[in-house]
């Protein structure tokens, strides 16, 4: 079980407004339709005008889940120009969860956001160098490669 | 006699336009969960 974990409840209330939709209700046809849902586990982050930022579908053991939460939480922020903020999530992840699925994501646009707020290319560069260091083998590692 | 441990539990909102509404005055992000009781 995922959400009786403190460690994930703890990142829930301190970042998010949860909200759980039984997908068999008829109650809830309209908001399946609404978000074209079609597979659960579905995970969904959405902002404060319900424009949807970060989706993932399956399960995740705790610590996965709250990676990618924190990482989804990241994206999120980043698109909201926010780049503080999540320049810190991205470190939360990469401090507490290093060897997690969604690791190397989080590097990833840890360079993405420091470019994003700096200008700088150095920036992006020193945190793409970080992926290609810790996380040579992941697919972001590919993605970072523009030749 | 020991005292009872209060679990904890996340207090979900059911209603997802509640949820935004929320999101919106607390500057937090929506975490919606679609689930089909197992």
């Amino acid at each position: 079980m995922t959400y009786p974990q403190t460690f994930v409840q703890d990142i829930i209330e301190a970042q998010c407004v949860p909200v759980q939709v039984n997908n068999t209700l008829d109650a809830n046809k309209p908001t399946v339709e609404r978000f074209r849902h079609i597979w659960t586990p579905d995970v969904r982050v959405l902002d404060g005008s319900g424009f949807e930022l970060y989706h993932w579908n399956g399960y995740l053991p705790p610590a996965e889940f709250a990676a990618r939460l924190l990482t989804g939480l990241g994206y999120s922020r980043l698109r909201l120009r926010q780049f503080d903020e999540a320049a810190n999530l991205y470190a939360d992840v990469l401090r507490r969860f290093p060897t997690a699925f969604a690791a190397p994501e989080a590097q990833y646009f840890t360079g993405v956001a420091a470019y994003r707020k700096t200008g700088e290319a150095n920036a992006l560069l020193h945190g793409w160098h970080e992926l290609e260091k810790a996380y040579p083998q992941s697919e972001w590692a590919v993605k970072q490669n523009f030749d | 006699m020991a005292t009872p441990v209060e679990e904890r539990s996340i207090r979900w909102v059911t209603s997802v336009d509640d949820a935004i509404a929320q999101a919106k005055t607390t500057g937090k992000l929506v975490l919606l969960d679609f689930f089909s009781p197992t």
